[in-house]
């Protein structure tokens, strides 16, 4: 018999729609595996169970009354802690907003609400959304439920593991150079980075504001598109939401003929571990089976892509994090005069991480450098994404794997910051081009750890994309390996 | 074609340091940049935050690599017109403006003294 918290989100609002289930029942399902997880994989900084029993009540009254009720009635969803809910902590993980309680709801929350979501909890991450491992958090790290020893991946970590380990159906997370898809490739789940402007970022913690996109994580596509579906839509709150708006997320799993599927051989280089390599190549022939054609295209600005990012990214953080003063919210150090202040408050609330990103784009941004870094890298970027443009000329979709490797273990780059930034190789591109990219799982190496492989799609492109992601999850007949219980 | 043959190149662009700038980033310049952000740091941290920050900027320094036209772009993303009239609004209450704040005297944030007394 399938447990209530294996299901999907799809089935379980159809439960609660049709009072097979009550939102409480649904809710006490995956309160006691999470509850039961949490101590071993550290996927959530907040969970209040009777703050969830409390919204799962409130619906069912709603249910009872006869309300109409909206697609994730009753569903639970994870939120990463860098985005605004009232009634909840804000810490982005970090000792700097350890006190920190929004007087709002980011946009993401408040179509959550509408469409009668029960929010479940915050997730860990790295401090801020700056690392790839959720090593970064100042509370500990998140685990992978696959292997407890290896990381859950980051910046989403903590959505990503939630989602794998059944905690809940679905998730949100933030991706600034691979921070969905990444955690959700190490986890054997489904992650998706819109294109830049689909999801509003009112109550998104900013960290680099060119590249930062909400999205979805879940265990199948329908689940995420299901998500993405509800979160996406304009915001005049959010100067960069686009007024685009995206439709057929959700069509049927046809028929891939006709699509045209790009392979940039780029990023099949050196570093490319043999089994990744392997398990995407058997997904090309999947995908060639359901009548795509699969042509080689050539991005040979790919290997220039960390560099630009990590002068972008830190140039942007240095600057969004300087509100962070301890004057308006967030700790306060100590101080004879208030530029002291400012100081010890950011020395003593900020980890070790971010302060290396700081100093690293306030030197990108300083007098002097400004031209020869951050200048020359909005240049770069600006080829690389005429590149990739000039690609969906030829192509619909890219089809590349999501990590170099699959999930490294605790500890193996933490010691060493370009290590860990070069494992955002894959990801990166989609953000600095502001293109829709999601990671679907495609195997599982030797020792039981999930593939990735990534799909992008040109901007706006999320129908395609999903329509790609659906077509092979389908013909590839994986279906969802649960991970074994912790102490079991 | 499938696998396509591995590249000649290494993806993640070259890791072997190649100085092209011979940006030196010691210890004083670390604690001038952190002086610049407001950020505290022991004399430990500007050790270790030397040495990465000059791997990490030899690592970019590759984007001098990279062949430009002269005139080349540079990337802007604001590409609808976001422009509004301006109009009153509704704001927070301010007992949740105040709220999070470490020190307030119920009205306004509260700080340490900017202006010497001496200045008044």
């Amino acid at each position: 018999m399938t447990e209530l918290w294996q299901e999907s989100a799809r089935a379980l609002a159809q439960k609660v729609r049709d009072r097979e289930v009550s939102a409480l029942d649904v809710a006490e399902a995956h309160l006691a595996r999470a509850l039961r997880w949490n101590d071993h994989v550290g996927a959530f900084l907040h969970l209040e169970p009777d703050d969830v029993r409390r919204q799962a009540r409130e619906l069912d009254r709603r249910v009872a009354a006869g309300a109409d009720l909206g697609p994730l009635a009753g569903v639970p969803v994870a939120i990463k802690d860098n985005m605004c809910v009232t009634g909840m902590p804000t810490t982005c993980a970090s000792r700097f907003l350890e006190p920190y309680e929004s007087p709002w709801d980011a946009h993401a929350i408040t179509k959550l609400r509408e469409a009668d979501a029960i929010l479940f909890g915050k997730t860990n991450l790295d401090e801020f959304a700056m690392g790839s491992s959720t090593e970064n958090s100042a509370f500990g790290p998140t685990r992978n439920p696959y292997a407890l020893d290896r990381t859950a991946g980051g910046s989403s970590g903590g959505s990503a593991a939630a989602v794998a380990a059944g905690l809940v159906p679905l998730a949100l997370g933030s991706d600034t150079g691979g921070s969905i898809r990444q955690p959700a490739a190490f986890c054997g789940i489904v992650g998706l980075k819109p294109s830049y402007g689909v999801v509003s970022r009112y109550g998104l913690v900013a960290f680099a504001s060119s590249l930062d996109q909400i999205g979805p994580l879940a265990r199948d596509v329908d689940d995420a598109a299901l998500l993405l579906d509800v979160i996406g839509g304009h915001d005049p709150r959010d100067a960069t939401s686009s007024v685009h708006s995206l439709k057929d997320l959700n069509g049927d799993v046809g028929s891939l003929r006709g699509m045209r599927i790009g392979i940039p051989t780029e990023y099949f280089g050196e570093g490319l571990a043999p089994e990744v390599r392997a398990a995407v190549g058997a997904a090309h022939a999947t995908l060639t089976g359901r009548g795509a054609t699969v042509t080689e295209v050539s991005l040979p600005l790919t290997k220039f892509g960390i560099a630009v990012y990590y002068i972008v990214a830190p140039s942007e953080a240095s600057s969004n994090l300087a509100r962070y003063d301890g004057v308006r919210f967030g700790t306060r150090g100590d101080g004879d005069d208030v530029s002291s202040m400012f100081q010890t408050s950011r020395g003593d609330g900020f980890g070790p991480e971010v302060k290396r990103r700081i100093l690293l784009g306030t030197f990108a941004l300083s007098s002097g450098y400004y031209d020869a870094y951050y200048g020359r890298a909005q240049k770069v970027r600006a080829a690389l994404r005429a590149e990739m443009e000039a690609a969906f000329d030829d192509v619909d979709v890219l089809l590349t794997p999501t990590t170099p490797t699959v999930a490294f273990e605790l500890g193996e780059k933490a010691q060493d910051p370009l290590a860990m930034y070069l494992n955002d190789v894959l990801t990166v591109s989609a953000n600095l081009c502001g293109t829709p990219a999601i990671s679907v799982p495609c195997g599982r190496s030797s020792d039981g750890m999930p593939i990735g492989l990534q799909l992008i799609g040109p901007r706006f492109g999320e129908a395609s994309l999903l329509r790609v992601a659906r077509a092979y999850e389908n013909a590839a007949e994986m279906g969802y390996r649960w991970p074994a219980e912790p102490g079991a | 074609m499938w696998p396509p043959p591995v590249g000649s190149s290494d993806f993640r662009g070259r890791l072997r340091a190649v100085n092209l700038r011979a940006v030196g980033i010691t210890t004083d310049e670390v604690r001038r940049i952190a002086a610049l952000a407001r950020l505290r740091i022991t004399d430990q941290e500007a050790e270790s935050l030397a040495g990465d920050l000059e791997r990490i900027v030899q690592y970019i320094d590759q984007l001098a690599e990279v062949e430009l036209p002269d005139e080349a772009d540079s990337l802007t993303y604001f590409d609808q017109d976001v422009h509004r009239e301006d109009r009153r609004g509704e704001c927070l209450p301010k007992e949740d403006v105040l709220r999070n704040a470490p020190e307030t005297d119920g009205e306004y944030f509260v700080v340490p003294q900017i202006v010497d007394k001496d200045d008044s």
